[in-house]
Formats: C-alpha cells, structure tokens, sequence
C-alpha cells in the first residue's frame, strides 16, 4: 500500500527558484507569448482575426504549459527545486491564461457589446446585456461560472504560492492545502474537457492529451517514491529550504 | 576552462535568455499597445450612409495604392482625371469599369441626408466613385489599420445614374449598376497583383519596360534574365510613384509602410497561390471578350464567388448570372434575391458581402455587421425607387404629375388605363399592384395576386416529384412551364442543392458538420435558420416598382426593354452592353452607346449562351400567340412608366 502522506505532505522549502528554472519555464513562456500574438498576424489561418486567434494561440501556451505545472503539482513535495518549478510553470501558465482570458472577455466579447445593444436578439440576449451575459449565453451558465470561478481559485493560488511559502506546514495550515487541492483539480478538469472533450483544434487535443499524460506520469513517480521510500533527490545549490530561513 | 568559469557562463547564458526574452516581450506589449489604438471599426454609420458609404467588409486595397494605382499598372487602370472643383476622380479606370464618378452636391433620388452629404463633403470619400467605403479595417479581418482600406459599400453596385451617365443623369441610390464591370474590375486587380515587368532598363529592353502579365514573362526572350523581372505592385514602386505626383502625395509613415507591404505580401500570396483554381487573370483587353469576362457589366456571377471561398472549388462551369439588381422596396419580400433563396435581409446583405470579398470573421465585427444591418434596413424600409417623372421631367402619360395628387387614376391618361387593365388582369397576381389611393405603398395582400412572392420553377418540375416547394407557383402545366420558365442556370448550376446548407453551417457557431475551416466562436450576427436559407429552384415573383429603373430585365439581365419583355417587341439575340443610352420609346436600355464613353468599352450580350437564355415570361403573350393584342401591350408598357 503506498504511503499516502505523499499525496498531501508538503514541506514548506520553497526558497527563491534558480536562475535555470526560470530559464526554463520564462523563457518558453515569453516566446510563446511574443510567437503567439504574432503568429494571429500571420495568415496561416483562412481568414485572419487578431483577437480570436491571440484568444485561441494564447490559450494553446497555457495548456502547454500547464503539461509540466499540473503533473509536478503532484510531485512538488520530493524537494524545494520540484516545488519552485511548479510554482514557476503554474504562475506562467496562469499569466498565459490570463492574456487568454483578456482577449477571450474584452476582445471578443465586449467588442461586440456596441451591436449587442442595439440588435440583441441576434445574439440570444436581452436589451441591456452585458459582457457576462454574452459569455453565458454563448458558453451556457454551468460553463461560464465554472470558468469564472476556476478564473479566479486560480489567480488565488498562484498569488499565494508566492505569498505563502509553504502548504500543511506552513502559515497557510490545512485550509491552503486543500484550496490548492481543489484548484489544481478544476484546472486539470477544465483544461482537459476544454481540449479533449470540446476540441476546437488537433492541436488543443494533444496538449489536452498531453496533460493527462503528465499526470499519470507523475502519479507513477510519486506512487513509485511512496513505495519505494526515496524522498529525496538532489536539491539545487542555490536552493535554501524554509527550515534554514526559519532557523 | 574550470568548473566555475562553465558555471559562470552557463549563468551568463541563462540571464541573457531571460534578458532577451524579457525585451521581446515589452517590445510585443508596445506593439500590441499600439496597435490597439488604431481607428479600426469605431465608425458607425446609420440607414441611408451606411448604404451609400459604409464598410460592408469589402476592403481590397490601401488609399495610398489606389491613389497611384493608374501609375503601377496604366494598362488595367487608366489614369483619371481630377476634377479641379471637388477632387473627384472621373474617366479612366472609374469610367472603364462603370464606376459613377462623385460630382460633389448634386442631385440624388432618394435625397442626401445631412450625415451623408457632410460625410461626402468632407471626408476622403469626396474624391473617390460613388459607393467607396473607407475604413481603418484591414481586408477580410475584423482587425485595425494604420492605413486607410478601401473596399465597396452597397452603393457601390446599387446606384446608378438614370436615365444615363451623361450630365443629365440622375444618381439614384438602390438602382443596379447596369454598367458595372465588377467582375472585370477584380480580375484587372489580380492582374495587378502577380503583374511583372523588367526592373533593369537597358535600350535593348526597352519595350519590356511596361507592365505585363505573367504570361508574357521573361520566357519571351531567352536573352533576358528571369530574375531581372519585378513585380509592378510593391512598396518601393508605390512610394515612388507618389513622390513623383505634382504636388508629390504624402509620405507614408513607418506603420503605414509596414502595413501596405504586409498587404502586398499577403495579397500576392494568396492570389499565386490559388491560381490553380481561378487560373490567370484576363488581360484587360480580354476582359471585354465574352470569351474570357463571360459576365460582363452590369453582371455577377454571385455563386462562383460563393463556390470559390467556401466549397474551395474552382467554378468553371458554373453559368449562373445574374443583373445587378435594384435594391427598392426590400421589405416587400418575403424571400431575398431573385430565386428567393434567402429569407432574412441581414443574411442576403451579409452574403452579397461575402461575394465582394467580407469572410465570416470581418463581418462579424464592428463598422462592418453593423453597416451590413443598417443598410439592409434602409433597404427594408426607406428605399423606394424613382418614378419616371423623377428622372426625365415630364409625366409618363399625358397628365401631369401633381394633377391628380394621391390618387393613380387621375394621373394616368387613358392609354394608361387601359394598360392598368391589361396589368391587373395578366400581371399583379404575381407582381402585386400599386396601392390606387396611396402611389407609395406597393400591395402585397391583394385578395386577387395569390401568386405575389411565389417561385416559379426554373428547374422542370416534372423531373422533381414530390420535391416541389410550398411556395412554388402551380399547379403549372408541362406546356406552361415550358413556355414561360427562365434560364434556369442560377439554380440549377452543379453545386445549387448543397450551397444552402453549405452557407448555413458558415455561420453557424457550433455545427458539428462544419464544412470549412472556418472557426467562429459567437453567435454571428448575419446567422440564418437553416429553413431561412434554400435552393428554391426557381426566381421569385416579387414587386416592380420603379419598374422602368430597373432595366435590363429577367434576372440575367438578357431583355434590354420592357417593350421587349412583354414581347411589344421581339427580343434580341445579341446586343450592346454597358454604357447604354436609355431608351424611352421601349423603356429600358438602348442598343447604342450612351454618353459615358468609347464603344471600346462595350460588351457584346449573346443570349445563345448558357446562362444568358432569354427564355421564358412571355406575358401576357407569347410571340406567336394568337391572342396576342399589340394595341393593349403598347398600353401596358404605357402604364409600367407609371409606376
């Protein structure tokens, strides 16, 4: 029987990331932000559309790099360098998602708002409509709320991952861990049904795939630690854990 | 080198990546800033100024390239002239292709409304033909332009000067364009756009200096380097070429420049690469050969585009022609265009759009859906078509037309009269009538016109058992339908019976069948019912005010006159196309140049060829009808004046 401690124990040793790490998960990121504003520039596409493709290319980087920051959630225990570079790949996924979510809300949604209000019948909404309005009547209300409010759990989190420096042990006591818990669970489920279920594009659905994929790898790994008993792979030089700063 | 100085430079390298990155990105932000302060779609225009000069989604070319279009390639577009008063552009390329020249505050039909005439006064429009929409979009996106776009409004097809282009023409807003060689235009641009000539200029050269097209390249002269070829349209010409304007045009700043050489870039892209399907553009002298512009003025093919952009096929054989049409009196019909195919009028603007060159995506957007709309509205609703006295000054019969004030009898004389008679008699049940008592109202609910706004069949009925339309006219007889249907290419052409659907699931956000790549993710605003949109077989019965205006006559344009439609007079086999003179004696378009222009720019109309049959509608007799009564149809052509 593995040892579930696991699953849920984290030590609070995050330190400050390693100037690699935040090569390793700035760098992808920065690029793919710059290639994906301005590949919606370029037609590759039938007919360009500036912001529904930054909506679509943007949303692309997120789910790409949600693939390392949802599987080494659960493997971020093994040591303060597994914990930063969660911290960091799910920070620049939620910044990824963020640019979606602004171009998704504000660019084509609220764009639209000016002919809503005269003509909003052609749109399936009231006279008066607002931007929600629209998003939920076009992504159906359990939809819309439930991305409004992963919106939101995960801004939460990825702002106390910074804040915080640690989950059971640390200030944030059993209430952070299980708010992490319940984020990085609706993030997995709305990323992989908004790819894999409700595909739009091949690509979508290899990320979404993807994802699933780093998820079960990292079950393996941390099932196979727990069993095997080795908890601690190597920490990076520059690494200084909690403990250390608190003592 | 030791172990630190690696993990000194291993460290070095990963700051510089961050570094570069991080400067990437704040130079993206600026951009993207930038970027989103451009003008965009924030203009929006209202009912009779979003018709006239409204963006519809046309876009095709930046201001900065047309202004010097007649330089970059003088073959396909002759220079215009500038009239000196107002700045308009009139002859060359605008006359070539029957463009209406702007002639400043003059007289319209309906009336100029004040947002219109000042935004005509004022604006960039001034110097450009009548119908030229500019935008700050770019083509075929719903996406801001530093530079200025220029695309087509609806005016631009549906206006036209009555009873001619000559200095006594009146413009009348919603009248087809029955000069406009729309399909010559676009291919001349094409041209333009893969278009080539020698960049060196040695003497002995000298005659490959001017523009040619790609078929008369450098394989012509083994002697001369392929590579030594440019082509015509590119930012260095189009800079060149305004400088050298007396007084030189201005300077294009940096973000205009980086926009027009993306537009060249994308343009010519996508025109080499689907020359498979459109093959080479027409020279323009070829363009008034039926053998290479088999539409000619006046004329669309409006499902070729259609079949081109969303099935991806090449649509040579597609024949289905139809007139430029008059857009009056649109609310009166229950189903749009001329086979009633289209139920919703936002939908019918949106896909006549779609023809011009708007996509799915830009005519989503602001400045351009909501043009569409209004447009559509102001052809609903406010646009009715002139009467003759209008247009040539004096009444249609012999009273005058204030005579007998709102009531039709007391103005029409008795020839007229008769002419009503024969016109109720054999006529409104499919027309409609004119209200007596209200001469603007057009009767849609008559008790008597049961066949208003039906579909006669183009397509033998026989042949389609039980797959008749509700609304098709009948029961008709075999010996009937053949006498009286029309050229049946416009519905009956290969693709017809999936089009409709094709077209639906286009605007559709989530159809699981989608059949084109396109992605759409709101609800579009020009969507249609799937039961809004068919293959009726056949052309709808529809109103015919205004009915003098509205020549040539059939849906394909192949009966020059009235006179001739009602078989007064026999109808043409061949005959003259594009500036005609009107001729009122038949009521329609005569068979001899008009004011505008040289024959050079006429178009021969064979109505032997498929698509341009004249078959068919013989009312209220056939030629040979022994019935037929010469007297009672020269007084029904009287009376179609009047109305």
């Amino acid at each position: 029987m593995p040892d579930l401690k696991y699953f849920v124990a984290v030590e609070p040793r995050p330190g400050w990331p390693s100037l690699v790490q935040g090569t390793l998960s700035f760098v992808p990121f920065g690029l793919g932000m710059v290639a994906a504003m301005a590949a919606a520039e370029y037609p590759f596409e039938v007919t360009p559309n500036l912001r529904l493709y930054r909506t679509i290319y943007s949303a692309w980087l997120a789910l790409a790099l949600l693939i390392p920051a949802l599987g080494l959630f659960i493997i971020r225990g093994i040591g303060p360098s597994w914990w930063n570079a969660w911290r960091l790949y799910w920070t620049f996924s939620f910044l990824a998602y963020a640019v979606h979510l602004y171009y998704a809300w504000f660019g084509l949604f609220e764009s639209q708002l000016p002919l809503v209000s005269v003509h909003p019948e052609l749109y399936g909404v009231g006279k008066g409509a607002t931007t929600l309005d629209l998003v939920v009547a076009h992504q159906s209300p359990p939809i819309a709320y439930s991305n409004l409010v992963v919106s939101a759990l995960w801004a939460i989190d990825t702002l106390l991952s910074w804040l915080i420096p640690g989950e059971r042990g640390g200030r944030g006591g059993w209430a952070l861990l299980v708010e992490r818990w319940v984020t990085w669970a609706w993030v997995l489920a709305s990323a992989v049904v908004s790819s894999v279920y409700f595909p739009k594009h091949l690509v979508s659905v290899v990320l979404g795939s993807a994802i699933v994929a780093s998820i079960v790898l990292s079950l393996l790994v941390r099932i196979s630690i727990s069993i095997l008993g080795n908890t601690a792979p190597a920490v990076a030089p520059n690494h200084v854990s909690a403990k250390k700063v608190r003592s | 080198m030791s172990n630190s100085k690696y993990y000194q430079l291993w460290t070095y390298m990963n700051a510089v990546a961050i570094i570069a990155t991080l400067a990437l990105l704040v130079v993206t932000a600026v951009f993207l800033y930038k970027e989103s302060s451009l003008g965009g779609g924030r203009e929006r225009l209202t009912g009779q100024a979003a018709f006239v000069a409204g963006s519809i989604g046309t876009e095709f070319i930046p201001l900065p390239v047309l202004e010097v279009i007649s330089d970059l390639d003088p073959e396909g577009f002759p220079a215009p002239t500038v009239e000196p008063k107002t700045g308009a552009w009139k002859g060359g390329w605008v006359d070539l292709y029957g463009f209406l020249e702007n002639r400043g505050d003059e007289e319209t039909i309906p009336s100029r409304e004040p947002a219109l005439k000042s935004l005509l006064r004022e604006d960039l429009r001034k110097q450009l033909p009548i119908g030229f929409s500019i935008s700050y979009l770019r083509p075929t996106q719903p996406d801001p332009s530093p530079v200025a776009f220029v695309g087509l409004a609806c005016a631009g097809c549906h206006s036209s000067r009555l009873p001619d282009r000559g200095p006594g023409g009146k413009l009348v807003y919603g009248a087809g364009n029955n000069a406009l060689d729309l399909i010559g235009f676009f291919e001349a641009f094409r041209g333009l756009l893969i278009k080539r000539r020698y960049a060196d200029v040695p003497a002995l050269h000298a005659t490959l200096k001017t523009a040619r097209s790609i078929t008369e390249g450098p394989d012509l002269d083994a002697s001369v380097d392929p590579e030594a070829f440019e082509y015509v349209l590119s930012l260095s010409n189009v800079e060149r070429a305004r400088a050298q304007r007396t007084p030189p045009l201005h300077k294009l700043t940096t973000a205009q420049r980086l926009m027009v050489w993306y537009w060249i870039v994308g343009s010519r892209t996508a025109a080499l690469s689907t020359l498979k399907k459109y093959d080479l553009p027409s020279t323009p002298s070829q363009l008034r050969s039926p053998a290479f512009n088999s539409t000619g003025p006046g004329r669309t093919k409006p499902f070729v585009t259609l079949v081109n952009s969303v099935l991806d096929l090449p649509a040579r054989d597609n024949h289905g022609y139809s007139k430029i049409p008059a857009v009056f009196r649109e609310g009166d019909r229950i189903w749009s265009q001329f086979d009633g195919s289209v139920r919703d009028h936002n939908t019918r603007s949106g896909l006549a759009a779609m023809t011009s060159g708007g996509s799915v995506h830009n005519l989503s957007g602001l400045g351009v859906a909501d043009h569409v709309i209004e447009a559509a509205s102001y052809t609903r609703t406010a646009l009715v078509g002139p009467r003759w006295e209008q247009i040539f000054g004096q009444p249609s019969g012999g009273i005058p037309p204030n005579a007998g004030d709102d009531d039709e009898s007391a103005r029409l004389d008795a020839t007229q009269r008769i002419g009503r008679d024969v016109y109720r008699k054999y006529c409104a049940s499919c027309h409609g009538r004119p209200d007596p008592g209200r001469p603007n109202i057009w009767m849609t609910n008559h008790r008597d016109d049961r066949n208003f706004g039906k579909i006669f069949p183009a397509v033998n009925p026989a042949t389609l058992p039980g797959a008749a339309l509700s609304d098709w006219i009948g029961p008709l007889n075999p010996e009937e339908w053949e006498l009286q249907h029309t050229d049946p290419e416009r519905v009956a052409f290969r693709d017809s019976n999936r089009m409709p659907y094709i077209l639906f699931t286009y605007f559709d956000q989530d159809h699981p069948h989608k059949s084109t790549r396109e992605y759409f993710p709101l609800a579009h605003p020009l969507s249609v019912a799937r039961d809004g949109i068919r293959n009726s077989g056949g052309y709808v019965s529809g109103p015919i005010d205004s009915a003098f205006s509205r020549a040539p006559y059939l849906h394909n344009g192949s009966v020059p006159t009235l006179a001739q439609l009602i078989n007064l007079e026999p109808r043409p086999e061949r005959f003259l196309r594009g500036q005609n003179a009107y001729d009122r004696d038949g009521v329609g378009l005569g068979n001899l140049p008009g004011p505008g222009g040289p024959k050079a720019l006429y178009w021969m109309f064979d109505a032997s060829q498929p698509g341009n049959l004249k078959v068919g509608h013989h009312y209220p007799w056939a030629p040979g009808d022994p019935k037929r009564n010469a007297d009672e149809l020269k007084a029904l052509l009287a009376y179609l004046k009047s109305l």
